[in-house]
């Protein structure tokens, strides 16, 4: 009776796919009537700043001519976006470096903290990612309007096409356009929030299975096999999603470097 | 040992060199055609959500339901294969391939 009731309680407990995404109030916080308090997805953006600016700060204070492993890491880190950025924007786009390697680090960081087992995944909530993509968006704008002036809207009516024809391509190229934010935030969240749902239902089968008696217990080590599998796919998506959002970032800033493309 | 077991050996030992080599090249190709994959999902959901975002505000403006939904939706739907096709051809570019013919280069 007794067993039955804790095993009740842990399937419950364990197999909660989205408990995990619950915000908990630290500290609470009202400032004008909004309420700003200090969550846990507060504590572990801070986290991810605090480790980034630390890790790389410890690896780069030497900046020894044989580096040490810390500063060789760092060393890749930089020269990855570095490289990125010229490729997208060519050398005048260097300007938006420290934008796009800022963007890069502290999403690599968030989704790589979510890794940890009972660790917050900042990035499975999407009004963090959508002010993430929203401050590119105001860049873009901002800097495109101020280097080119009315020229920048020149993205919205593209050369070579008959007049007539603006009445449909213009509406389409400020929706283009209007789902840049939208497109970058939605892939980010919804892959860090169902991999982690994935991750979780998967360990529940093993709780699960284990727990049903009878020799649905054998299937339990094929479940396990899936987690260990699906936790080598997060990693992997963890990278890649903090890798497309900084590619995307340097698209997206081009047009603001060089509109009429 | 004669100079054919020798020989085999080598061989055995470079195929296996081979083999664990080519693995993380491998991964790599593959991780950049899944964060493709995911981008291209995204490009043109996006599309037609954003339309008929806009319709709906059009229409709550003007009181025209609900045509403006339905006419931006399908301009959503046809910005979101523009998306998709500007990420393929620039991926394409970037690949150092030719561009698909009748595909206009960005």
């Amino acid at each position: 009776m007794m067993l039955e009731s804790i095993n009740s309680m842990i399937n419950q407990v364990a197999t909660d796919p989205i408990h995990q995404f619950v915000l908990n109030k630290i500290a609470d916080f009202q400032i004008g009537g909004f309420d700003v308090s200090f969550t846990n997805s507060s504590a572990f953006m801070l986290l991810a700043v605090v480790l980034a600016v630390v890790l790389l700060g410890v690896a780069s204070s030497k900046s020894a001519t044989i580096p040490s492993r810390g500063q060789s890491i760092a060393e890749i880190a930089y020269g990855f976006v570095a490289g990125m950025v010229r490729d997208m924007m060519g050398e005048d786009g260097m300007k938006f470096f420290p934008l796009v390697f800022s963007l890069f680090i502290f999403i690599f960081f968030a989704n790589m903290l979510g890794m940890f087992p009972y660790f917050f995944t900042t990035t499975s909530h999407i009004i963090v990612n959508m002010a993430l993509a929203l401050l590119v968006m105001a860049v873009v704008i901002g800097y495109g309007i101020w280097k080119n002036g009315f020229k920048f809207f020149k993205i919205f009516v593209p050369s070579g096409v008959p007049p007539v024809l603006y009445l449909l391509v213009t509406p389409i190229e400020i929706i283009s356009f209007a789902s840049r934010p939208l497109s970058l935030s939605v892939r980010l969240f919804a892959n860090m929030l169902a991999g982690h749902i994935m991750l979780k239902v998967f360990a529940g089968f093993v709780i699960m299975l284990a727990s049903a008696g009878g020799a649905l217990i054998l299937l339990a080590p094929v479940a396990l096999a899936g987690t260990v599998a699906v936790v080598a796919l997060e990693f992997l998506v963890a990278f890649l999603q903090a890798y497309v959002f900084a590619i995307l970032t340097c698209v997206y800033l081009n047009d603001a470097l060089h509109p009429g493309h | 040992m004669s100079n054919d077991d020798l020989k085999k050996q080598i061989d055995e030992a470079r195929a296996a060199y081979a083999k664990t080599y080519e693995r993380p090249l491998n991964q790599e190709g593959q991780a950049k055609g899944m964060a493709l994959g995911f981008r291209m999902a995204t490009e043109f959901a996006v599309g037609p959500l954003v339309g008929a975002a806009i319709g709906w505000g059009l229409d709550l403006v003007f009181h025209t339901k609900p045509w403006m939904l339905i006419i931006w939706m399908m301009f959503g739907f046809a910005a979101g294969v523009m998306n998709v096709v500007r990420a393929a051809t620039a991926s394409q570019n970037a690949a150092g391939s030719e561009p698909v013919e009748g595909v206009e280069e960005e």
